[in-house]
């Protein structure tokens, strides 16, 4: 009986602290990949993927909180060039494919993304967007 | 000479209602443009815009002239077929000012099919609209008052009926309000413009109910609650023009209401006519040229399509919903009903920004992840140059890129039609474009349906337009032409199918659109 409880308090503890680690993702923010922008009209920024193509799409991320380390538990955060090379966003050589990317970051089980600015963690909806 | 001064009393004390008090004036030009009067628009004005001169002869220009003005009477006609308005003078054009505030309104002298009455046309611009109406003044010359007696009312440029009321010597007495119980349309047809009085009966009195409106509704004449203001100051005013006389209690612009001082909110059905209570004589009813009292436009709901457009934009879905080109109602329809897997949301903003280009831009589809709403945003501040046809083809653009979305993203079992999108949209995908898979596979797929819907939306909603540029269908319009305005917003991205057009075909488009654009017209009017 008493290791049964024990199980089930183990078990417990695992979902609880697997929940946000399943839910979140942790981008290490990476400045060579990325540029933060202000929206002109509305109060927020945004980053968006560096690249020089003459785009009539996009990708960008939306910061829309800023979360305090120390309500964070461990978590492990995944290189932005790795993300990139998985969606496979990079068609050729400094061409992008900003809906490769959406749908990418659309499909993957994480709800939640967070890029990791050092000892700044900002949450950030992804959003797709055409003209 | 006195139904003269009277129709300039009327159309004065309606004008000063809304915007305080009016002078006459001479026609200004010192209205060049909008940024002029910036310090005024959409502040204390509220809702209504200041019209500047280019806009306001534009708007007198689309009434297409039956004669020349210098063959005549100078008077332009909205309809050579109209029953009801012959046309407005666009050579009597002058702008009213209203006293204590910049705003200045546009005035024309206008004429009725019916002689007894007398008629002045009117513009407003709210939500970016240009919107015309007539102030139309019946007199009851069986009555030998000393003022004004009989029946003033406002239409649209078509009769139909906006709001209306009975004065007596110079009092208004009762209020005409759309009548609850409309019949059916067939008894309509035996009693059209028949009127029903049910709160006081005045058959008898001159003038007929029925010369100042053309219309299917019926009508209540109501009696008002508590006595309007009694205009005799006003009528002061008119016979001492040029020597204002405010009309005291008149409550500004700055409130939002344009009535004079008190009284209720206003109503333009049912036996309430509290729109003319107190002392308030409002033009529009519930204050709001474009919906009167109707509050269901407020959002409209369309199952799953939420609708925040405003001004033009707004006044063009309206129209292609109403044209119900199958193109455009396939792709919506996808989007109606619980079952649908995403719904859309169109907004109208005034300036919609592109993350792409660091520009703004005439409207933009977003889709953010873990949602299920695809957002078109709708430019206003571009949509305000630009012609109705050329907003259409904004709207039908962003569309078809929420279809896209939809298609791309479905759970749903596909058709054979999402199958072949899916199978060129992935060609485009794999292959070594210019442009973004959507718009390649919108250039391929959607740019003959565009140019359809275009064309369809042309000739049976923006009518006039097309009867205009087409010398009424005797010398039909390029089917060039619409496709020219399907490929904008494609070509400039450099999609395949439009670099596999020959050179002939890519001038004969050129040609098209440079024939017709700057022709077609600015003004969505809501009918």
């Amino acid at each position: 009986m008493k290791t049964t409880i024990s199980l089930l308090v183990i078990a417990f503890s695992f979902c609880a602290f697997g929940q946000e680690k399943c839910d979140t993702l942790f981008i290490k923010y990476d400045d060579k990949l990325l540029q933060k922008r202000k929206h002109p009209l509305k109060d927020y920024f945004y980053y968006t993927i560096k690249d020089y193509d003459n785009k009539e799409d996009i990708t960008f991320f939306i910061v829309e909180d800023t979360i305090k380390k120390n309500t964070l538990k461990k978590h492990k955060s995944t290189r932005l060039k790795k993300i990139l090379k998985n969606s496979k966003a990079y068609y050729k050589k400094d061409k992008f494919d900003d809906w490769e990317l959406f749908d990418y970051f659309n499909k993957i089980k994480q709800n939640t993304i967070i890029f990791v600015d050092g000892n700044k963690y900002y949450k950030v909806g992804v959003v797709y967007a055409i003209e | 000479m006195r139904n003269l001064i009277d129709i300039k009393l009327l159309l004065i004390a309606f004008v000063s209602f809304i915007f305080v008090t009016c002078n006459s004036e001479d026609v200004i030009d010192d209205i060049a443009n909008e940024t002029a009067n910036d310090d005024i628009v959409g502040a204390s004005l509220g809702k209504y815009q200041q019209l500047n001169f280019e806009e306001a002869l534009f708007f007198v220009n689309e009434i297409k002239p039956e004669k020349p003005s210098h063959e005549g009477d100078g008077l332009g006609t909205l309809n050579a077929s109209s029953d009801f308005l012959v046309g407005v003078d666009a050579n009597s054009l002058v702008f009213e000012d209203v006293e204590n505030t910049k705003h200045k309104i546009p005035t024309l002298k206008a004429q009725l099919k019916n002689p007894q009455v007398e008629s002045t046309a009117f513009l407003v611009k709210v939500q970016d609209s240009v919107l015309g109406f007539l102030i139309n003044a019946a007199e009851d010359k069986s009555i030998g008052d000393e003022k004004f007696s009989g029946i003033v009312g406002i239409t649209d440029l078509s009769g139909n009926f906006v709001n209306g009321y009975r004065l007596k010597n110079g009092e208004f007495v009762s209020q005409f309000v759309v009548s609850k119980d409309q019949k059916s349309k067939d008894s309509v047809g035996a009693t059209k413009r028949s009127l029903s009085f049910t709160a006081k009966t005045v058959a008898e009195e001159m003038p007929r109910w029925d010369c100042w409106i053309y219309s299917d509704s019926q009508l209540d004449e109501v009696s008002v609650y508590g006595k309007l203001g009694n205009i005799s100051n006003i009528g002061r005013r008119v016979s001492n023009r040029g020597v204002s006389v405010r009309g005291g209690s008149f409550s500004g612009p700055t409130t939002g209401r344009f009535g004079a001082g008190g009284g209720g909110t206003g109503s333009s059905s049912g036996s309430d006519p509290s729109g003319s209570s107190g002392s308030e004589a409002e033009i529009f009813p519930c204050d709001d040229p474009l919906h009167g009292c109707d509050t269901n436009f407020a959002e409209e709901e369309d199952d799953k399509i939420f609708n925040k457009l405003t001004g033009k934009a707004l006044c063009v879905y309206e129209k292609l919903r109403e044209s119900g080109t199958d193109f455009t109602d396939k792709i919506l329809n996808q989007f109606k009903g619980d079952g649908s897997e995403f719904d859309v949301l169109i907004i109208s903003e005034e300036k919609v920004f592109s993350q792409t280009h660091n520009k703004f831009v005439n409207g933009i589809t977003s889709y953010k992840k873990g949602g299920n709403q695809i957002k078109i945003f709708i430019s206003t501040d571009k949509a305000k140059g630009r012609s109705v046809l050329s907003v259409a083809r904004t709207l039908i653009h962003e569309y078809v890129h929420a279809d896209m979305f939809r298609k791309l993203n479905t759970t749903s079992e596909l058709t054979q039609e999402e199958l072949d999108f899916k199978t060129t949209y992935e060609k485009f995908k794999e292959g070594n474009f210019n442009a973004t898979p959507q718009h390649e596979t919108m250039a391929e797929l959607y740019v003959s349906s565009i140019a359809e819907a275009l064309k369809e939306f042309h000739k049976t909603v923006l009518t006039k337009d097309y009867d205009y540029l087409s010398n009424d269908g005797a010398k039909p319009l390029s089917d060039n032409f619409y496709q020219a305005l399907a490929w904008q917003g494609l070509k400039e991205h450099d999609v395949q199918a439009y670099l596999d057009l020959t050179e002939e075909e890519k001038a004969a488009l050129k040609n098209a659109l440079q024939t017709y654009y700057h022709d077609t017209t600015k003004n969505c009017q809501k009918e």
